[in-house]
């Protein structure tokens, strides 16, 4: 049987699912692609335990068969063809591709050595697509990379009645994004960021339909379906920890903030968690820092308010410049104390909210 | 002559948590952790009533004591504290050692402020600090830092103990020689077969006898007994190592045996760093052999340790790499050095979710 798609569209789908298939695993089936035709339909389905994703093309086929291969030779194979259409050919072994004047056999897999991937038949809610992937974007930086906690390494998703909440942290420093939508499903999750990742990447316009079970997010966005396996364990109780009175605050424009703590932050010491300091009196941040190959030093004007006059402390350079990243326009930045948390805030977008811990300096 | 106080917070860390929680007050608590390895670093009076003590295992503790209330140690805060004692002492001078955030020297022959009267200062200290801090300490004021120490430690909590120049032989002559300075429970083991157990049967060995018995701290005995402690009071100290060592009532003899006794010691040593507020860059393990062959190790680390884990983990490390076992082993020692303040080569990234 003979198939006919868009070479853009194949590759474009291909390497959404492609992109979370592992390359190599301990359990061969994982790395391969499922490929069903259905009536007019191609899809493409792919998992690699924490996150299945299928996506759907429209296809020139009254069949039906499901087939299975390796999804990174596929992939590269898709990628390089030279014609704008590429023909499929199924048989009982072996994928013909044809594109312009280039033509490859590839041996499939069977099918049966993949087991199909189950998608939810309906979906409960539903979120602009666009408004949650960019709740998930504006909070990913905050999760850990590498902690012995497994939950900082997970975004939490609050979907409440009134509204639904992105969150992540990695113990020391915290953003979070409002929605202030409903989205039809109500309960909190956690999921991991690297899931996260993919999510941003995949979601795209229109509506995300949202389904919640009991050990998974399903979300479907246009073409594209996808499953998430939930994380365990308890994300930290962190609202009781964000901060309510401050002594002091400023306001500035962010960029100009990041810009400036990422050149002074060039002389921070490494191996002292890229200290900056911050100093602030009458209407003025002055950022320096120190380390073993010299000092730096900006100052920059700032609309000061709070009830103290002055406040010194100091905070890991890189922390800062990821809170301040998903900020435009003006940042007003809240200072709790010196060791407590400070809160920083966007003008422009009130949904976003960042927490980082001062250091110690003893 | 010289006047020295030597000045104590009564259960400090405890006393500490009890003044800032009220619901703590006339309980006995027990500041440490409540894990397996832990140890109680300070325990309240009303725990010690039950035999609760400093550096005990938190097990032991419990079994002693099941209602003991644990509290999790706030290091910032006594630090903070103990910075505030020291600002009271450094008003009557400026001769003041700190031998722990709980505990100093101050030489106040000439003080800046008050009447000449060592007595009158100690007395004043103690109300300023009951007043200032809410926290009581006691105090020993005498001619020596040896009495005066000794001194602090008579009348306890809230004491103020004075040995005059003039008492002092007196005093020391009918002191139990486990209380002189630099001996341990071995030690005195060892006195005791000489037949010496007060500083009077101290005094009437010679010198010479001393010293071919116990090394160089023979010496500091026999000073200590004749009442000649000329150490001064230095307020510059630094530490060059801290460590502790225990010795065994049964030699041990395996290398598995050993490591066992290894997170009481690291917990001592790790409950001095903390108390300074140091850091260590280096680690050392003593053994002596049941022939008294003393053998040492020491590794210079690449990042400076402080928690009794990490001593634990270099310790142990040190012990199955570095040393063959050749006979069994009477004394395990856990020491370190290099040290420094945090703040000089680290700044800490608080957490978050602080409980």
């Amino acid at each position: 049987m003979k198939v006919h798609v868009p070479k853009k569209y194949l590759a474009e789908s291909l390497s959404h699912v492609e992109r979370i298939i592992p390359s190599r695993s301990s359990n061969p089936s994982l790395s391969l692609l499922r490929l069903d035709l259905s009536e007019k339909h191609l899809t493409l389905s792919g998992s690699n335990l924490d996150i299945d994703i299928q996506a759907r093309l429209s296809a020139d086929t009254e069949n039906e068969g499901s087939f299975a291969l390796p999804a990174s030779v596929f992939s590269q194979v898709v990628k390089s063809l030279p014609g704008e259409l590429v023909e499929l050919g199924f048989s009982d072994t072996e994928l013909e591709i044809n594109s312009g004047s280039f033509g490859t056999k590839l041996q499939l897999a069977g099918s049966s050595s993949v087991s199909p991937l189950h998608f939810p038949e309906s979906y409960e809610g539903n979120l602009d697509a666009g408004h949650f992937s960019k709740a998930l974007a504006h909070v990913r930086y905050a999760a850990a990379v590498a902690e012995y906690q497994a939950i900082f390494r997970g975004v939490k998703i609050e979907f409440r009645s009134e509204k639904t909440r992105t969150v992540a942290t990695d113990g020391f420093r915290l953003a979070y994004y409002n929605l202030p939508v409903a989205s039809g499903v109500e309960g909190d999750i956690v999921i991991p960021a690297r899931s996260v990742d993919e999510l941003t990447k995949l979601l795209s316009d229109g509506d995300t339909q949202i389904s919640l079970a009991d050990n998974q997010l399903s979300l479907k966005n246009g073409a594209y379906k996808t499953n998430i396996k939930l994380m365990e364990g308890n994300f930290p109780d962190y609202e009781r920890i964000i901060p309510s009175t401050f002594p002091v605050s400023i306001t500035l424009d962010a960029s100009i903030l990041a810009e400036a703590v990422s050149r002074v932050a060039v002389m921070a010491d490494k191996t002292a968690n890229n200290r900056v300091d911050f100093f602030i009196k009458e209407g003025q941040l002055q950022i320096t820092a120190e380390g073993s190959y010299g000092r730096s030093q900006e100052a920059i004007e700032v609309v000061q308010e709070g009830n103290d006059p002055e406040i010194a402390l100091a905070y890991n350079a890189k922390y800062l410049v990821d809170a301040l990243g998903p900020v435009e326009g003006d940042i007003r930045l809240s200072f709790s104390g010196t060791t407590s948390p400070s809160v920083a805030s966007s003008f422009k977008d009130p949904n976003y909210l960042a927490m980082v811990v001062p250091l110690r300096t003893g | 002559m010289r006047k020295i106080i030597h000045l104590d917070m009564d259960a400090f860390y405890a006393s500490v948590e009890q003044r800032d929680n009220p619901s703590l007050r006339g309980l006995p608590i027990a500041v440490g952790y409540n894990e397996a390895r832990g140890v109680v670093m300070t325990a309240s009076y009303e725990a010690r009533a039950f035999g609760v003590g400093s550096a005990m295992p938190s097990r032991m503790a419990l079994e002693r004591c099941p209602q003991l209330i644990f509290v999790k140690p706030r290091r910032e805060v006594y630090k903070a504290v103990s910075d505030e004692i020291r600002r009271i002492f450094f008003r009557y001078t400026d001769l003041v050692e700190p031998l722990a955030l709980d505990e100093a020297y101050l030489d106040v022959s000439e003080p800046k402020l008050g009447p000449k009267s060592a007595t009158l200062i100690a007395q004043s200290i103690k109300k300023e600090i009951a007043k200032d801090l809410g926290l009581s300490a006691s105090a020993g004021v005498a001619a020596s830092k040896f009495l005066a120490k000794i001194a602090s430690g008579i009348q306890k909590p809230n004491g103020l103990t004075v040995i005059k120049p003039e008492d002092a032989l007196a005093f020391i002559a009918q002191l139990p020689i486990e209380k002189f300075f630099g001996v341990g429970p071995k030690t005195t083991e060892r006195l005791h077969t000489l037949g010496i157990r007060t500083g009077m049967d101290l005094r009437q060995q010679s010198l010479e006898s001393l010293e071919r018995q116990f090394g160089k701290n023979g010496i500091v005995f026999w000073n200590m007994a004749h009442d000649r402690d000329d150490r001064p009071v230095e307020p510059d100290r630094e530490y060059k190592s801290i460590s502790a060592e225990t010795t065994f009532t049964v030699d041990l003899e395996t290398l598995d045996e050993l490591i066992l006794e290894l997170p009481p010691l690291a917990e001592h040593v790790a409950t001095s760093l903390g108390k300074e507020n140091l850091v260590a860059s280096g680690v050392s393990i003593k053994l002596k052999y049941s022939n008294h062959q003393v053998v040492s190790r020491q590794q210079s680390l690449a990042s400076a340790l402080c928690d009794t884990q990490e001593i634990v983990l270099e310790s142990e490390r040190l012990l199955r790499n570095r040393v063959r076992l050749e006979l069994p082993v009477r004394l395990l020692g856990i020491g370190v050095f290099k040290m420094t303040s945090p703040s000089e080569i680290v700044v800490e990234q608080p957490s978050l979710f602080r409980d």
